[in-house]
């Protein structure tokens, strides 16, 4: 989303397409154990295999499972797939940031330096901060706009039919906090 | 209706363009309105489409409307390097007001005179006495809510319906400003809080921006057009592509020409006045690309203003976290979307500063969204940047100062030496940049934002003091065929009228000399019905 982006703005950038993936994994997360689906599933088309793994497990460390579903299981990797399989320039930012972390062997690494890498990028002051951050922003746009991020996560009430726009209940929710 | 009856060509179909539309219809008057898109049907709107279904329906190839698709297809526009403009318009009927923001705030004497106070460019031909009655008769018709506050930049008014609760960040965020003493007002916002006119109520789902399904805001086809078509009197001819005016041997103009987008058919329709209202930025391209022997420089542009002075405001976000409610509970804070509260200008113009006129800060983005696009801002990752995250979500809430941008003469929409669109006619070109006043303006805006901040205790995201969003993110241009006593330093005389040309009125935001810090919607509102009410005053007198 542009920095200037109007807060009326004609122009959202169009939702990305739904994918087999996330529909499984949101049957999965009411309640039906959730299952790992290889990247052949369901197709891949703008990655390559070992691309789709690796990107799987950059989105799971960013948002990972808590008492909810993170994104992988979100199909947040799914989607950023299918969105960069209809964006060429997409494609090649995301494929240009997973190219560099599969070149730093991050994949095959155990799960603590995996940390420590991602944990490097976060911090650098080059390119790799950048790719970093494109990863984490398309999965922050992708999993709170699933019903795990936005309803199971947040506890999202919005978009719905009132009577009238509820009063600020300021008092309770400061009440309700300090009784915490 | 035949052609040789139509009394008037309107050309557009937003609030300008309905307004003309609905007044003179009402009257008596015989109108062919022009409108470059087409009908967006309501049950076509996304507006309770949940943010997963989104992906659904489009993976199974449906979409919602496509509001600002077209013109960007048939018309797109060129910028200079460095000088990035970005441009919404929406081609189809009702315009803008389809999705428009619904900010509704009166101009105040202030606002009218500063620029004859500090002498920077033209002042405004007429005064906040001579429009009141029309602010009034506007908000009675299209239903305004608001509260009953008053502040000497921002008139109050008694036409209001009741102002929507606050939410609970708002709530905090009004204690902090008014202890920093910051005037704080409830929002002015076109949005039914009750049913209207025999309207429907808003159901507060917070989806103004994808259209509403029930049309409980305004928007010109619902409020206006309806009525208009109901007449009889009205013609409403979609996909019609206004290319240009033309005149006659007295330099008056005779018809317009257009182009059918579907077919591509080119016709004319004979015109005994002509009213331009396709919004700031399309109709000016129209006047300056309807040249002639008499007006090689565009219809009515013998002082060459128009296309000149482009104004829109300047604008800057912060986000912040009200520290009270952070690791609350989601609560439904969606309200009639965006801000319910307002901090209006508060400051004259103070050459001891060092920059002229002002600025207001609208609130935006108060409690749980349908997104969570700050924590592409927060740091980390992991459990507990997810944590974070959760905990954040509830208390997040957005400044948008918005600063008003002084005329420029450089400051233009120009189409010499631009590539023709399908049809032949030059596109357009927008070169626009703030100055040094705005930057110094910038700096106060910030200062004022963390003061604020600051007596809220609330942190706010990262940003970069002095930084400002693209210019024309906030989609009010102004200025490019501006009203003034002086037919050598404008185009429009102060009833909408060309100087030159007197059978041509435009009645959009082109007219306004300054953008001041408001949003414009009521102003053009207001200003084409008095517009419209001097037409058909000289139309009965025989006079044009």
């Amino acid at each position: 989303m542009l920095a200037g982006h109007c807060l009326y703005c004609p122009l959202e950038k169009p939702m990305p397409e739904s994918t087999r993936r996330e529909v499984l994994i949101s049957i999965a997360a009411r309640g039906v154990a959730a299952q790992a689906f290889g990247a052949t599933d369901y197709g891949l088309k703008a990655f390559a295999a070992d691309q789709f793994r690796l990107l799987e497990q950059l989105v799971d460390m960013i948002v990972p499972d808590s008492d909810t579903p993170g994104a992988r299981k979100g199909g947040v990797a799914a989607m950023i797939e299918k969105d960069a399989a209809a964006d060429s320039g997409l494609k090649r930012q995301v494929q240009g940031a997973l190219s560099r972390q599969s070149s730093d062997g991050f994949a095959d690494t155990s799960p603590p330096a995996r940390t420590a890498l991602l944990t490097d990028y976060m911090i650098a002051g080059d390119e790799r901060r950048h790719h970093f951050q494109l990863i984490k922003d398309l999965t922050v746009d992708g999993y709170f706009a699933t019903e795990i991020g936005l309803l199971q996560e947040f506890g999202y009430q919005g978009n719905t039919y009132l009577a009238e726009s509820p009063a600020a209940n300021t008092r309770s929710t400061l009440d309700g906090l300090r009784r915490r | 209706m035949a052609y040789e009856d139509v009394d008037v060509v309107i050309i557009g179909s937003g609030a300008a363009g309905g307004m003309a539309a609905w007044n003179l219809t009402r009257k008596g008057v015989k109108a062919l309105m022009l409108e470059a898109g087409q009908k967006f049907e309501r049950n076509q709107f996304w507006s309770h489409v949940k943010p997963w279904e989104a992906r659904e329906r489009r993976q199974r190839g449906e979409s919602p409307p496509d509001w600002a698709g077209t013109p960007l297809r048939e018309s797109p526009y060129e910028t200079l390097p460095g000088k990035r403009f970005w441009l919404a318009r929406v081609w189809g009927v009702g315009g803008k007001t389809n999705i428009w923001g619904r900010v509704s705030l009166r101009y105040s004497d202030l606002n009218f005179q500063e620029p004859a106070k500090d002498g920077w460019e033209i002042p405004w031909p007429i005064t906040y006495k001579e429009i009141a009655p029309y602010y009034a008769n506007v908000e009675k018709k299209i239903g305004v809510c608001g509260g009953g506050d008053d502040t000497p930049w921002l008139p109050g008014s008694s036409n209001h319906l009741p102002p929507p609760n606050l939410r609970c960040g708002e709530m905090l965020l009004r204690k902090a400003a008014t202890r920093a003493k910051y005037p704080v007002v409830r929002i002015r916002r076109a949005v039914l809080t009750q049913a209207h006119n025999g309207r429907k109520p808003c159901h507060y789902c917070g989806a103004c921006g994808r259209g509403c399904d029930i049309g409980a805001f305004f928007n010109s086809f619902d409020y206006l057009l309806k009525d208009s078509l109901e007449t009889r009197r009205l013609e409403l001819v979609e996909n019609a592509i206004a290319e240009e005016i033309l005149v006659n041997d007295e330099g008056l103009a005779s018809g317009v020409r257009y182009f059918d987008r579907l077919t591509g058919d080119e016709r004319t329709v004979p015109a005994r006045r002509v009213i331009v209202a396709a919004s700031a930025v399309d109709s000016t391209r129209l006047l300056l690309n309807s040249k002639s022997r008499q007006y090689p420089n565009g219809i009515g542009n013998g002082s060459d203003v128009i296309g000149r002075y482009l104004v829109e405001q300047f604008r800057l976000q912060v986000q912040a976290f009200a520290p009270e409610l952070i690791g609350g509970p989601a609560s439904n804070d969606d309200g009639i979307s965006g801000g319910h509260i307002y901090i209006p200008r508060f400051e004259p113009t103070d050459e001891k500063r060092g920059y002229l006129r002002g600025f207001g800060i609208p609130i935006s983005g108060v409690g749980c969204a349908s997104n969570a696009s700050f924590a592409k801002s927060l740091g980390g990752f992991g459990l507990s940047y997810k944590q974070a995250v959760k905990e954040l979500y509830p208390a997040l809430v957005k400044l948008i100062p918005y600063g008003e941008v002084l005329p420029y003469r450089h400051n233009r929409i120009s189409v010499e030496g631009m590539p023709n669109d399908r049809f032949g006619y030059p596109l357009l070109r927008i070169e626009y940049a703030i100055g040094e006043n705005e930057r110094k303006m910038v700096s106060r805006m910030y200062d004022a934002t963390e003061e604020i901040l600051h007596q809220m205790k609330a942190e706010p995201l990262p940003y970069k003091h002095g930084e400002i969003d693209m210019p024309g993110t906030a989609i009010h241009e102004h200025g490019t065929c501006r009203m003034g006593e002086d037919p050598k330093r404008s185009a429009l005389n102060r009833f909408n009228q060309m100087h030159e040309v007197k059978n041509v009125f435009v009645m959009d935001g082109s007219s306004f000399p300054t953008a001041t810090e408001k949003n414009p919607t009521l102003t053009i509102l207001a200003l084409a019905w008095r517009a419209s009410d001097y037409l058909a005053e000289l139309m009965k007198r025989g006079e044009v």
